[in-house]
């Protein structure tokens, strides 16, 4: 494979800064979770709030500078030509890189209480717990999505032309910019604010995002397994489409508690615990693409991380965003841990595994280092992914523990009864988080020094894999069947927290305070899920590291297992 | 036929599940607005779209593996002609 249209390579700044990005993102993370051990770390310096509202606004731009990147760098191989204005899209890089500064630096003026009033509008910062930029930075990234969406769409044949990918591509940016629209109103009532705030993170997550992600994930399956693009269209259509039938009216599942009519307490209940379903049929489609046949696979990290997306997407999103999306659920959930332990593994899991895999495919490719050394990507991957796990699983038990000391027992959270309880959770973020920065630390330096370093003698497909070459065993052929049996594996784990959430509803939890039923169901319940969301990985990546070993004959290759 | 009456009864149960685990149950009903009956429509639609995107996603995934059969099959077909050809 090499790179087929000049403009690709302006996808390798994007990709750079989402590097840039992530690690100053969990840099800030880091600093939050030793934060929350001893809260007067760095107080009055830079404030817990300022903090959060970095590691969170960075979360997201890392996102989507992986996403342009990811856009930019398949655009002309979906177009068959150049992309148009490379001058717009140079442009678009350095006004990301100073709205970036710009939003990072404003932030401190939240420990002053400067909003930078004028005409009745806070330039500077909005003091806003995420998607938190002052106005004029709000304005630029309306221009910067406009520009991506203008690109984007000019770079496309007529529409007459388009396939599913295309139109998943060219909706997903427009869209992208349209919702955005909504985080430009300031009103002073915080209750409406965050309804709007609400409306743009999760009309961009669950409908817009996820658009974008089902496209992109079927062109990385197409470049990476050579798989009909008719085939991966279908999967792309439908995919979209139970995304919005699902997601458009389950979304209202964020309107339960901040002021909005009880109107919206049963269909967002009933149609988010819908919204699994597109997530379910995508990690299929994944699963389907990758056995087409038997065939090593050439660019292991690419896929190692497309496929941590579509399960920490399953894992995180689905089954943990299903546990908690019930009125019933939600009103013990909502506002504690439970809710970082879904937010991290959907966001970073989906999302970000996905910007990482596309760098992974295409940093290779521009810098002509297809026989790179794969061995620092999937260390990096695993670290990554068991480090996010840690990290959600040490969340979602202190969130468990912080509902019944907090919302049961009434304790409060200001007077210092309730951090005690949560200590040892509170102690679990730093650690499982510095597993997680160390990948970071590896993912980058392999990435920005891809194609520089000298080579490994092994090439990419003589690297050692990770279990042993016998065919056999933990590294035979996994089978629908089998996937399927790990899938029902995790949903039930899934329907452990979901009735140990649920039991908080019960008299003997609510009224006679003995938390003995949801404790038992959690501690069951979240371990089991995360543990059998890594032995699934390892089985899965293990089958296919298997066929690098195991040669087959002519004709044999096409031969699926399922 | 017999598929998608299946297809439908699955669908429907899987939305009586969820259907039961989004009712609320802690409402008296009060603050429901001046008709009854505009609420019971709204639970009916409710339960029918959810009982449509089941099904719609029973189907398409249950394609997504017919698809992929054909697409082997095919695929395996040509392995033999190609390794005929190629045979000594």
């Amino acid at each position: 494979m090499q790179i087929q249209y000049n403009t690709q390579r302006l996808s390798m700044r994007f990709f750079m800064l989402m590097l840039v990005l992530f690690v100053f993102q969990a840099g800030f993370g880091l600093l939050l979770a030793a934060q929350q051990a001893d809260p007067m770390l760095l107080a009055g310096i830079i404030n817990f709030n300022v903090v959060r509202a970095e590691h969170l606004n960075l979360g997201l731009l890392w996102i989507l500078a992986g996403f342009i990147g990811a856009i930019l760098f398949v655009g002309p191989l979906l177009s068959k030509r150049e992309l148009a204005s490379p001058w717009l899209i140079k442009f678009l890089f350095y006004a990301l890189v100073v709205t970036i500064v710009w939003n990072v630096g404003t932030q401190y003026l939240a420990m002053e209480g400067t909003a930078g009033w004028w005409a009745g509008q806070p330039w500077l910062q909005e003091g806003l717990e995420y998607i938190e930029a002052g106005r004029a930075a709000d304005l630029v990234i309306l221009i910067g999505f406009s520009i991506l969406a203008y690109v984007v769409l000019r770079t496309f044949p007529p529409v007459s032309e388009w396939n599913e990918i295309h139109w998943g591509l060219g909706i997903g940016v427009v869209a992208l910019t349209v919702v955005w629209v909504f985080g430009l109103f300031y009103i002073p009532t915080i209750d409406m604010q965050e309804y709007f705030r609400w409306f743009v993170v999760h009309y961009w997550v669950e409908g817009v995002w996820e658009v974008i992600h089902i496209s992109l994930v079927g062109m990385l399956l197409v470049l990476l397994f050579k798989v009909d693009v008719k085939s991966v269209g279908f999967a792309v259509f439908w995919g979209v489409l139970l995304v919005w039938l699902s997601g458009l009216i389950g979304n209202a599942h964020h309107y339960f508690w901040i002021g909005t009519p009880e109107f919206w307490q049963f269909w967002g209940s009933l149609f988010s615990a819908l919204e699994p379903l597109p997530l379910i049929f995508c990690f299929w489609h994944v699963y389907l693409d990758a056995h087409q046949n038997r065939k090593p696979i050439e660019n292991a990290p690419a896929f190692y991380f497309i496929l941590g997306s579509v399960v920490l997407e399953q894992v995180g999103a689905g089954i943990l965003g299903f546990t908690m999306t019930f009125a019933l659920t939600n009103v013990w959930s909502h506002g504690t841990w439970i809710t970082p332990a879904h937010g991290h593994l959907a966001l970073f899991g989906t999302f970000g595994m996905l910007g990482i895999g596309a760098a992974y495919y295409a940093v290779p490719v521009m810098r002509k280092a297809l026989d790179f050394d794969q061995r620092l990507g999937k260390l990096a991957f695993w670290l990554l992914f068991t480090g996010m796990l840690g990290i959600a699983l040490a969340f979602a038990l202190g969130g468990t523990v912080q509902i019944y000391a907090y919302r049961t027992l009434g304790l409060e959270w200001f007077g210092g009864d309730v951090f005690p309880i949560m200590g040892i959770y509170k102690m679990l973020v730093p650690v499982a988080g510095l597993l997680f920065t160390l990948g970071v630390g590896i993912l980058v330096f392999d990435l920005v020094t891809l194609g520089k370093r000298v080579r490994s003698l092994a090439g990419a497909g003589e690297t050692e894999p990770l279990v042993s070459h016998s065919p056999h065993g933990w590294a035979k052929p996994l089978t629908g069947y089998e996937a399927s049996m790990w899938l029902t594996g995790m949903w039930l784990f899934g329907a452990i927290i979901t009735l140990g959430l649920l039991s908080f509803n019960l008299h003997m939890v609510r009224v006679e305070g003995n938390p003995i039923l949801p404790y038992v169901l959690a501690g069951i319940g979240y371990p089991g899920l995360l543990l059998i969301t890594v032995l699934f990985v390892w089985r899965f990546l293990a089958s296919l590291e298997a066929r690098a070993s195991a040669p087959m004959r002519l004709g044999e290759a096409a031969l699926a297992p399922a | 036929m017999t598929q998608r009456i299946i297809d439908g009864t699955l669908s429907v149960l899987a939305s009586i599940v969820g259907f039961a685990l989004s009712w609320p149950f802690w409402r008296d009903f009060e603050y429901w607005p001046e008709s009854r009956e505009m609420w019971w429509l709204y639970f009916v639609v409710g339960f029918v779209l959810a009982v449509y995107v089941f099904y719609v996603f029973i189907r398409v995934t249950r394609t997504l593996f017919e698809h992929d059969a054909i697409g082997k099959a095919a695929a395996r077909a040509d392995a033999a002609a190609n390794d005929k050809a190629g045979a000594p």
